[in-house]
């Protein structure tokens, strides 16, 4: 196996994550900034600094996510639906069904008992049901993004947002503002309008027990708890969501 | 146009048969757009037209969707914002709004009638052909194909609406027509169809001897036998000639275990090189489904009987069972590994009935189906890297 890095070029962040025979030795997350390949090359830099390896020391690079191409060091590029798929398998082996939120799509990933895609789903035509919706009502709000998943749970009476464009629904949003709705309850709405939309996707391939959320999002427990109650299915979140693609993409490059 | 399809598809150079298909092309795009000031008549006519019976009468059929696929070549882009200024949704099919943009631009080869089918069942046709008589005044006469099939009344039906086409077309043109002239053509358009068919049942071998690009730009002859009845089916035959050469060779265009790829509806024209980029993954498009629609020949010595037949058998014309089926069999036929299904944005056919393919593929031949949604000639509707990660994922998936 030895020592293998996986790197995810995101289009919010992007991660690399460094194993050492199938052990995970450390990782880094940065913000993409306005260069792919500039991020992969700092991200890659600062998890060799973590764990004081070189360049040289690592024997195989995947790079994935939608800024794979840009990476132009590392020795194959496979997509981030595979490395998911990969890395979700390897923290949890009973996955079985995956969605992953990120900061502009959205995907939902069936697996099979080898950690292998079964089928999947990602959002199309707009980034309504992604981060950057929620980033974009969290500044409509007013409200820090880190908060808007806690203050969504104490809502017991949800705003509808029924618009799914980003731009239309952050109208209804300043509407819903100018009307007095709380701010607990328009945040509790915008996370039941994502969960609707994820729940539709997953549909299409399939929802089974052993659910992963993944991606940023996943940290926004507002959302989670709507997803879970919309698909009747409790979900594992991973310690670190930000990372599992490019964990994937490390266990993959270990099995070259 | 040539250099730029050929710019933008990646065709296949060493494929002769591809620089006929070209000089064939354009001839016809010319001729249409000069019909008028060669006293030539021009029908304006949607897939899929009876068109034997206008080459019978010396009319030219020209289809509009052909000259919308023209704008993802960089030709008449602007007709879909024409359109919309008109009025019309931009979920709207983007064939639909081409047409009406380019009515509102005369940037088509002017008609002197138009004439709407239902076959295909692209519902929205024949109102868009009816807005196109309202801005243009060109005459418009619509055709209706029962949605049921295989049956004597339906067939009665459209001899029926055949002999309205003949009169709508005598009234107009002042002409008779010659039943023995259009048995001639008949006879001529089911060669064609034999060397089409030929020529897409030849990829089922190892290794595939022609590319997918090839699947898709090798169709539109087919489709109203690009005004001359007599060159489309040599141009279909010499391509079979090629592709049988090839296969005598060994020669193919991927490794012989590439995976096998169906399309279904028409792949993005506007990214053909998508269809590339797939066999440098370690796949190939076989089969576009398009194709089926001119899978039938008019057989029999009845003339109008055997066109009815032909054009009411359509594999788009009726239930989605009857469409379904005839993908597999094509699927069973060449042996494909999974299926690519391309929802067009604004087609109802395709989209509503994507989730009952993709359960009929797993259960009849245990392939899988990705569904991509985009648009097939408009490219502001499209986001080429999202679609190549799905592709990309779904080949590694299928690896």
């Amino acid at each position: 196996m030895g020592i293998v890095a996986g790197i995810d070029i995101g289009s919010v962040s992007a991660e690399a994550v460094i194993l050492k025979d199938g052990v995970l030795m450390d990782y880094s997350i940065m913000p993409t900034g306005h260069s792919s390949k500039k991020a992969g090359e700092l991200v890659f830099n600062d998890a060799l600094e973590k764990t004081k390896l070189k360049p040289n020391d690592i024997d195989y690079i995947v790079a994935t996510g939608y800024g794979r191409i840009s990476v132009p060091f590392a020795n194959e590029k496979i997509t981030e639906i595979t490395c998911h798929a990969k890395g979700a398998y390897f923290l949890h082996p009973n996955v079985r069904t995956i969605i992953d939120i990120g900061g502009q799509d959205s995907k939902a990933i069936r697996v099979n008992s080898t950690g292998n895609v079964l089928d999947f789903a990602m959002n199309d035509k707009c980034a309504a049901g992604t981060g950057r919706f929620i980033e974009v009502m969290a500044r409509a709000l007013n409200v820090k993004l880190d908060d808007l998943g806690k203050l969504s749970l104490k809502s017991k009476n949800p705003a509808k947002i029924s618009s799914m464009c980003t731009v239309f629904a952050e109208s209804e949003v300043v509407s819903l503002i100018a009307e007095g709705e709380s701010q607990k309850d328009i945040v509790s709405g915008i996370c039941d309008a994502i969960s609707s939309r994820i729940a539709a996707m997953v549909g299409r391939v399939g929802v089974k027990p052993g659910l992963m959320i993944s991606g940023g999002v996943a940290k926004n427990i507002g959302v989670v708890k709507a997803l879970e109650n919309k698909l009747g299915l409790s979900a594992t979140i991973p310690e670190e969501p930000e990372i599992v693609v490019a964990l994937g993409a490390a266990v993959l490059a270990g099995e070259k | 146009m040539s250099s730029s399809m050929a710019k933008h598809s990646g065709f296949d150079k060493d494929l002769k048969s591809n620089n006929d298909l070209i000089r064939l092309t354009l001839d016809y795009f010319s001729t249409s757009f000069k019909a008028k000031e060669k006293k030539k008549t021009l029908a304006w006519v949607n897939l899929p037209a009876p068109t034997e019976i206008f080459y019978a009468l010396d009319i030219i059929p020209f289809s509009p969707e052909q000259l919308a696929t023209s704008s993802s070549f960089g030709f008449g882009v602007e007709n879909f914002e024409i359109a919309e200024s008109h009025g019309i949704s931009r979920d709207a099919c983007s064939f639909d709004s081409h047409l009406i943009g380019s009515c509102l631009s005369n940037s088509s080869p002017q008609a002197d009638m138009m004439v709407s089918t239902s076959g295909a069942g692209c519902d929205a046709q024949g109102k868009s052909f009816e807005v196109a008589s309202n801005l243009t005044g060109i005459p418009v006469h619509h055709m209706t194909t029962p949605f049921k099939y295989e049956d004597a009344e339906v067939i009665d039906y459209y001899k029926d609406e055949l002999s309205r086409l003949i009169d709508f077309l005598e009234k107009k043109t002042g002409r008779e027509l010659d039943y023995e002239r259009l048995k001639s053509i008949v006879k001529e358009s089911n060669e064609a169809t034999k060397y089409f068919r030929r020529s897409n049942e030849l990829r089922k071998a190892r290794p595939v001897p022609i590319g997918g690009i090839e699947c898709i730009l090798h169709y539109p002859p087919i489709t109203n036998l690009l005004g001359d009845v007599k060159r489309t089916t040599n141009f279909y035959k010499s391509l079979c000639d090629e592709i049988e050469q090839r296969i005598k060779e060994g020669v193919g265009v991927v490794d012989e275990d590439a995976i096998r790829i169906m399309w279904l509806h028409y792949p993005p024209l506007h990214d053909l090189r998508l269809l590339k980029h797939i066999e440098t993954l370690g796949g190939i498009v076989v089969f576009t489904e398009p194709a089926l629609l001119f899978w039938g020949m008019a057989e029999g010595n009845d003339t109008i009987d055997a066109l009815s037949k032909k054009y009411t058998s359509v594999f788009s014309n009726g239930d989605a069972y009857k469409r379904i089926d005839a993908d597999l069999k094509i699927a069973k036929m060449l042996e494909v590994d999974a299926v690519i299904n391309f929802l067009h944005f604004g087609c109802k056919n395709i989209c509503s009935i994507a989730t009952m393919t993709k359960d009929a593929f797993k259960e009849n031949m245990g392939i899988p189906v990705l569904d991509v949604d985009g648009d097939v000639i408009d490219p502001r509707n499209y986001a080429s890297g999202q679609v190549r990660t799905r592709v990309e994922a779904f080949i590694e998936m299928l690896k």
